[in-house]
């Protein structure tokens, strides 16, 4: 008798650990098939949208291209119809973007479908760096041996003349030079080639930085350091002998809450695994019955001179 | 010479005579009287003394009476206790007692009643024990070492002392001096025995904001297999959240897991969880009683946003020899106590374990067979208690007590199977151990008459390890898709504490508490993951521990605490405690300082059928964990805050107004705000690696949150039946600039809805019937909204889930009952206890998590499970205490 219980008791505890049961979640089958669509506005541009339909998450049949679908910008003043681009797979606007206007962008499959629509949006203005000090330079060594240089500088933006609150984007770029020796003369010339810095963090507000690792951009959210100057710290990949650093090219693009978010969620998106440590990704979209977003962004280009 | 000396010696025999004689109020009386005018008495005594007793029988307007009842007496005294209420003394003039007004410093100078209030039977110090006037004008409660100590101005008092399980015990006495009462009160009962009166400490814990778990109050809760549990009897508390069937330790008032200071013997405890937070670490045997603090934080307390709790173990008993034994359906444990030194000194040592591995092992490797695959369980979890008291004197005590616990999981499993020509392998592996090492020294002084002092010197340890390693490889006719992830976890998070308190009794009307103390924390974590999904194939194969070991170097820092507070509670008449102080702090890592003033305010106006308390708190928390899943796990990593990490902040505002219901039953309203500032959370989609340089700390986002919610206690105590009802609605959300597209969501345990129920009925006096219901609204969840494929990955085509909206859903509510009788009865070997019950009666399927892992034939799609752990489960225990 005692053996019995013995033996059911175990099992019970057993039991224990291995109580899982499947549950189908409603969630899962509503969200299939929907529009997912990708579009950014820049001024006197035509505007780009992707487009697809995301797919189930049980049973998943791959990623969709629609190419019959109906894309159109609306403002008060305006439509902008897209056409599809087979070579590119996406959907091109037949007339520029006017910075002037505000849009909403609509689509659908057919008419019988529910459309998606996207929320209002602005153009942002294009705004410029202000560098109060001039770049601070090191030289180090990199992981691998080799030198490389780093470049310090402090700036901020100026007062944004819009009452929404803008994010930015930066990419920065320099020439490299190379040392040639011309009749016996070394001489620092250009190498016909540029790199993209790489950005290396702000330690003052970490997160404020996120890092395209397809395109080396920098998204970055301003209002995170106040009134206070935000420091940017990029570095050469390599800085050879002969190598000198006179100019640092950037594009700085404003752009809108949109743009920000959702380009956000698509790096970390990208860096994501299904194990480990981690919270899940939470995707952006400013688009009802759908996914995705429409955004806006007005770049300009500067330079910054090191003395 | 010696006619000097005679002289002198004759003289002296004199003026000693003579001073005899010119004290009539010496002599020496019996006397007794009932009801009768203070007139009558005085003449009474005159005639009954033969001295003579001048008084004006003008003075003597009132229509009080007097009763005494006199043996042996001195008459001063006995004339000193009649007149005393009418603010009248007698003074003594040209050998003649006189009556007269009493000069006011000597009505209004204070005396003190200090002393212990301790367990008849054990010795063992009783903390918390309420000590009240008999018109209950005036109480106050004796610190958490028993020790008490009332100021009371000169006169005739009766005072009751009262302690939950125990038999109330009263004292009459006169006040004329500074005087020690040493209280010891016998048990009321066995486990489940009622206690008649308990309204008064569990009324008055209510008023503070607190909630009191005696030790009845815990093994009436809800037992999970016949373990009794402290922290089980703490989540039926209104205001107080978890994961399903106690996953995910405590949420209190829309807090974190990791917000609460749990302290165990006065040593904080980083996790409080053995069988990953189903059972606590805490046996019900050591446990004497716990307290929650969930609102009001006296300055006393510091380090933690949502709560406090205080969780005292037993000391030994100083009188005689005895112990414990019990076997429960999961676990066995065996106590034993006594003398060391008869009522002077005691230890006592306990054990507890699980005693199924080895058939978990056997059962598993049946199961695995049945799914055709090839593995096995094996789970174990143990604890020890000891402790060593020592009573130096009257007035020092000093204890010594040590835990060590640990839980051992591991689990490998590996299966192969054809399916159209391809072979499909999967492969698990998981191996996680745990535990915590706790060593405390305490001295406890009684400094004079009023002051009370303790020192503890402690040190607290917690570590774990956790590895997982996960395989899914299919061979298509040559070509090899093989797709595995590792993560090794391992943290150790040490802290070395000296804590001082000094308690003060300035007035009767004024407490002052005063302490400081020094935390030293060490540190070493390490996160590793490896996956080659992506085609980041780095160590193909089977990963190990070792492998993953070897390229793992940990993150180490070391920091310092220094705290102190000051808390002062002024009484105003005899309804209205103020309570006003402040703990401040400074955290040091490396060279960077971060100071923190944090003031503390509380107040209650307690009447005889109703009371009220509002209370406001800033507190600052210097560790944080990063959690996974909000689960509360073990897994869990606790960081210091660091030059990146910043300390978290939060302001904490609660109310209670309660009433008392006829004689026994209360009812309590309560709500509460609290604001909680740069909280942590692991980030989106970050693969975090955690090795020796302090980078990782960049990623960690930092974000707000808030709660508010109100709560109703109702409960009820009779000699036959008791019963506590608890009803919660709160509303507790989170925003991090970077989760969630920095929109708000809804916290993990954000439930809108709560209730829990306990019924006891007593059927006759060894029988018992205890009855528990839950319910509680879903937790949250974040689940995928769909997917996409990934195409880029040389290994093919990848699905990644998208999702839209953080903790989006709502699982479906939590409901359980459970119905438990306990049986108790006394023979001459001791008292036995059998406990029988089925936890989860109605079986109902409680989701804690859900699972989603990839399915073995298809790499491309995803399985998601739903996990509920405990079903329908019956469950045994019994208990010899001797």
């Amino acid at each position: 008798m005692n053996k019995r219980i013995y033996i059911l008791f175990s099992i019970l505890i057993v039991v224990l650990f291995s109580c899982e049961e499947p549950v189908t979640l409603t969630t899962i089958e509503s969200e299939s098939g929907k529009m997912l669509v990708e579009c950014e506005l820049t001024p006197y541009r035509t505007a780009e949208a992707r487009l697809y339909t995301i797919g189930n998450f049980n049973q998943l049949n791959g990623i969709n291209y629609p190419e019959n679908a109906v894309l159109k910008l609306v403002s008060s003043e305006d439509e902008l119809f897209f056409k599809y681009d087979k070579a590119r797979k996406i959907y091109v606007s037949e007339h520029m973007v006017n910075p002037n206007y505000s849009y909403v962008l609509i689509g659908y499959l057919n008419e019988r479908e529910n459309k998606i629509k996207s929320s209002l949006i602005t153009i942002p203005a294009a705004q410029k760096l202000s560098i109060p000090g001039t770049p601070v330079l090191k030289k180090v060594k990199n992981e691998k041996g080799l030198d490389q240089m780093n470049i310090s500088f402090s700036a901020r933006i100026p007062s944004e003349v819009n009452l929404e609150k803008y994010f930015y984007r930066i990419k920065a770029e320099r020439k490299i030079f190379k040392q040639v020796v011309i009749g016996g003369v070394a001489e620092t010339i250009f190498s016909g080639k540029t790199e993209v810095l790489d950005f290396l963090g702000n330690d003052d507000i970490p997160l404020a930085f996120t890092k395209s690792e397809e395109d080396g951009t920098i998204l970055f959210d301003a209002s995170r350091f106040g009134k206070e100057n935000i420091k940017f710290n990029f570095a050469t990949k390599s800085f050879l002998a002969g190598d000198k650093l006179e100019t640092i090219h950037y594009t700085l693009e404003t752009i809108n809450e949109p743009t920000y978010r959702y380009l956000i969620s698509k790096i970390k998106q990208g860096k994501a695994s299904l194990s480990g440590t981690t919270e899940p990704v939470i995707s952006y979209s400013n688009i009802e019955n759908g996914y995705g977003y429409l955004g806006s962004s007005s770049p300009v280009s500067d330079s910054i001179v090191i003395k | 010479m010696y006619r000097y000396i005679y002289i002198l010696l004759f003289s002296l025999i004199l003026v000693f005579d003579l001073s005899a004689q010119s004290n009539p109020d010496d002599a020496i009386i019996s006397y007794k009287c009932l009801n009768k005018p203070l007139p009558v008495v005085l003449k009474e005594l005159s005639k009954k003394s033969g001295l003579n007793i001048v008084f004006s029988d003008s003075k003597f307007k009132s229509k009080k009476t007097v009763t005494i009842n006199a043996n042996n007496e001195r008459l001063g005294d006995v004339l000193k206790v009649i007149l005393e209420p009418y603010r009248m003394t007698i003074e003594v003039i040209e050998g003649v007692i006189v009556v007269v007004n009493a000069r006011n410093e000597e009505i209004t100078k204070p005396y003190t009643l200090y002393g212990t209030v301790t367990d008849k039977a054990t010795g063992e110090l009783l903390p918390y024990a309420a000590v009240y006037l008999d018109d209950r004008s005036q109480g106050i409660y004796a610190n958490e070492k028993g020790f008490f100590a009332f100021k009371l101005t000169r006169g005739t008092y009766k005072i009751y002392f009262n302690y939950l399980g125990y038999d109330t015990d009263s004292l009459s006495f006169f006040m004329k001096k500074d005087s020690m009462a040493n209280i010891q009160l016998n048990l009321t009962t066995t486990y489940l025995k009622e206690v008649t009166v308990q309204e008064d400490l569990s009324k008055s814990s209510y008023k503070y904001g607190e909630d009191f778990y005696s030790k009845e109050k815990i093994y009436k809760a809800s037992s999970l297999l016949g373990e009794s549990d402290v922290l089980r009897a703490i989540i039926t508390t209104a205001g107080v959240s978890s994961g399903a069937d106690g996953f995910g330790g405590l949420s209190v008032r829309g807090g974190n897991n990791d917000q609460n200071l749990v302290l165990y013997d006065g040593v904080p405890v980083q996790n409080t969880g053995h069988a990953f937070g189903l059972i606590s670490i805490f046996s019900s045997t050591v446990v004497k009683d716990a307290r929650l603090i969930k609102g009001a934080f006296p300055a006393r307390y510091g380090g933690r946003l949502s709560s406090y709790l205080d969780i005292k173990t037993k000391d030994g008993n100083k009188t005689r020899f005895g112990g414990e034994v019990g076997i429960s359906t999961i676990a066995s444990h065996a106590t034993i106590e006594g003398p060391i030194l008869k009522n002077k000194a005691s230890f006592l040592l306990s054990y507890r374990r699980t005693f199924a591995d080895p058939t978990i092992k056997s059962v598993s490797e049946y199961i695995n067979q049945t799914n055709e695959s090839e593995g096995s369980t094996g789970y174990y979890f143990q604890d020890m208690n000891g402790k060593i008291s020592f009573d130096l004197n009257r007035k020092n005590q000093i204890s010594i007590s040590y835990y060590k616990g640990n839980d051992d999981f591991n689990s490998e499993s590996k299966s192969q199977k054809k399916s159209s020509g391809q072979d499909y392998t999967d492969e698990k592996n998981n191996e996680f151990t745990w535990g915590n090492n706790l060593l405390s020294i305490h001295w406890n002084s009684q400094i004079g008459k009023n002051q009370y002092s303790k020192l503890i010197l402690f040190q607290s340890k917690w570590d774990n390890g956790f590895f997982k390693f996960k395989r899914n490889a299919r061979d298509s006719f040559g070509i090899i898709d093989d797709i595995y992830t590792a993560d090794l976890k391992h943290s150790e998070f040490k802290v070395r504490g000296i804590k001082w308190d000094y308690d003060l009794q300035l007035k009767p009307s004024n407490m002052v508490r005063i302490g400081a103390g020094l935390n030293q924390n060490q540190s070493s974590i390490a996160y590793k993951n490896l996956s080659n999904i992506g085609g980041l194939a780095i160590y193909p194969g089977i990963i190990t521990f070792d492998t993953l070991n070897s390229i793992t170097k940990p993150y180490n820092y070391a920091t310092s605490e220094y705290y102190g507070y000051v808390e002062e509670e002024i009484s105003s008449g005899k309804n209205v405690i103020f309570n006003i102080g402040v703990h401040a702090s400074v955290y040091k890592i490396d060279s960077l300082y971060r100071p923190s003033i944090q003031p503390r305010v509380s107040l209650s106006i307690n009447g005889d059928f109703s009371w009220f308390n509002v209370a406001g708190a800033y507190s600052r928390q210097y560790q944080q964990s990063l959690s996974e899943n909000g689960l509360g796990f073990p897994s869990d990593l606790w960081v210091n805050a660091s030059r990146f990490i910043k300390p978290a902040d939060g302001y904490n505002f609660s109310s209670t107004l309660g009433f008392l219901l006829g004689k026994n039953a209360t009812i309590n309203f309560g709500g509460y705000y609290k604001t909680m500032k740069n909280i942590v959370s692991l980030g989106e989609g970050q693969n975090l690696v955690i090795d020796s340089n302090d980078d990782w700390q960049k990623s960690i986002p930092f974000g707000n949150g808030k709660a508010y919610g109100a709560e109703l206690t109702i409960a009820s105590q009779s000699k036959v039946a008791n019963f506590e009802l608890n009803f919660t609605y709160s509303k507790s959300t989170r925003q991090f600039e970077d989760l969630n597209n920095a929109k708000t969501f809804n916290y993990r345990f954000d439930r809108r809805y709560m209730a829990n129920g306990n019924v006891s009925f007593k059927i006759n006096p060894k029988l018992e019937l205890v009855l528990t219901g839950t319910y509680q609204e879903g937790s949250k969840v974040t689940f995928p909204s769909g997917g996409i494929v990934e195409t880029k990955t040389p290994a093919g085509s990848y699905i990644y889930p998208i999702y839209f909206e953080k903790n989006n859903f709502t699982f479906n509510d939590y409901i359980r009952l459970d119905v438990a009788f306990s049986y108790v009865s006394k023979t001459k070997s001791g008292s036995h206890r059998v406990f029988a019950g089925i936890y989860n009666i109605l079986n109902r399927k409680n989701p804690i998590y859900l699972q989603i892992e990839r399915d073995t034939f298809n790499l491309n799609s995803y399985e998601v499970d739903s996990v509920s752990v405990l079903p329908l489960l019956p469950a045994i225990s019994y208990t010899l205490t001797f």
